[in-house]
C-alpha cells in the first residue's frame, strides 16, 4: 500500500509550475523564496474488524512558506484534492524572523480503507 | 493571537433530553458537566505540551504558564468553556504547534482536542451525572 508520505509527495509533485517541497523540516540551504513542507500529524485508526485495522484517518499539515507574502501561492488545494485529500483547517503563521518567510498551514485529511 | 480551537462532541443531546424528561434543568447539568471537564482539559493540554519537550531542552515555562481555562459560559442553548494559551512574547506556542520555516510542528493543542482522552472524560462525567440524577445511561 502506498504510504501517506508518498501520496502527499505525489500530489505536491503535480503542481504546475513546480514548487520545491519536502518533509518538514525543509532542509535545503539556502531556503527557496517559496517552498512547501509537509508533515503527518497524529492520525488515529477509525475502525477495526477481526482485530485488524480497516480504516485510518490521516491528517497531513502542508505549510506554504513564502518570502513575498501569501497573496500569490501555488494551488496546493487543487493538487491535494485531486489526490483524494480533503481540506481542513487553515492557519496563517507568524513571519519567521530568521528567514523572512510568511507561512500558511493547511490541514488535509485522507481516509485510508483497507479490506483484506 | 491566542491559540484557540473548538471541541464539540456529538451524541450528548439524547442524554440531555433524558435528563430534561426526568425533570432536571439541562442548562445546570451541562454547566456541571463542563465544570468537571474543564480542569481535566487544562491538565491534558499541559501534559501534551510537556510531552513535546526534548531531552536537554531548557524551557522558560512561559507557554505552560499562559494556559488558561475559562469558567463555564452560556450563549443561548450553547454551553461552553474556553481553553486557550495567551500569546507569549515571541509566539512560541504557535511556532511549536505549527512549526517554523526550519522547524517541524510539534502539535500539542490539536491533539488535546482531537484525542480520545478528552472525549472519554466527557462521556464518563456524563454517565456519572446521569446516575446522580437517576437517569439510566
Amino acid at each position: 500500500m502506498t504510504s501517506i508520505f508518498v501520496l502527499t509527495e505525489m500530489a505536491l509533485g503535480t503542481i504546475n509550475p513546480p514548487i520545491a517541497f519536502s518533509l518538514a523540516p525543509y532542509s535545503g540551504n539556502p531556503l527557496p523564496d517559496q517552498y512547501v513542507a509537509h508533515q503527518l500529524l497524529p492520525s488515529s485508526a477509525l475502525a477495526h474488524a477481526d482485530n485488524k485495522e480497516i480504516a485510518r484517518g490521516y491528517v497531513v499539515q502542508v505549510t506554504i512558506w513564502s518570502r513575498t507574502g501569501l497573496a500569490v501561492l501555488p494551488d496546493v488545494d487543487a493538487a491535494m484534492n485531486a489526490a483524494g485529500f480533503k481540506k481542513g483547517d487553515v492557519k496563517q503563521l507568524p513571519q519567521d524572523e530568521k528567514t523572512g518567510h510568511f507561512g500558511l498551514a493547511t490541514e488535509y485529511s485522507y481516509l485510508e480503507v483497507s479490506f483484506s | 493571537m491566542p491559540v484557540r480551537a473548538t471541541f464539540q462532541l456529538k451524541g450528548l443531546d439524547a442524554y440531555l433530553e433524558d435528563l430534561s424528561a426526568a425533570g432536571q434543568n439541562v442548562d445546570l447539568v451541562a454547566a456541571e458537566l463542563l465544570s468537571e471537564v474543564a480542569p481535566y482539559a487544562e491538565n491534558e493540554l499541559r501534559r501534551n505540551l510537556l510531552n513535546t519537550k526534548q531531552a536537554g531542552e531548557t524551557w522558560t515555562g512561559e507557554t505552560e504558564g499562559n494556559i488558561e481555562v475559562s469558567d463555564v459560559q452560556q450563549d443561548g442553548n450553547f454551553s461552553f468553556f474556553e481553553l486557550s494559551i495567551k500569546p507569549t512574547s515571541d509566539a512560541q506556542e504557535i511556532k511549536k504547534e505549527f512549526g517554523t520555516a526550519r522547524q517541524p510542528a510539534e502539535p500539542f493543542f490539536r491533539i488535546t482536542l482531537r484525542g480520545h482522552l478528552l472525549k472519554n472524560k466527557v462521556k464518563a462525567v456524563m454517565k456519572q451525572l446521569l446516575q446522580k440524577y437517576g437517569v439510566s445511561a
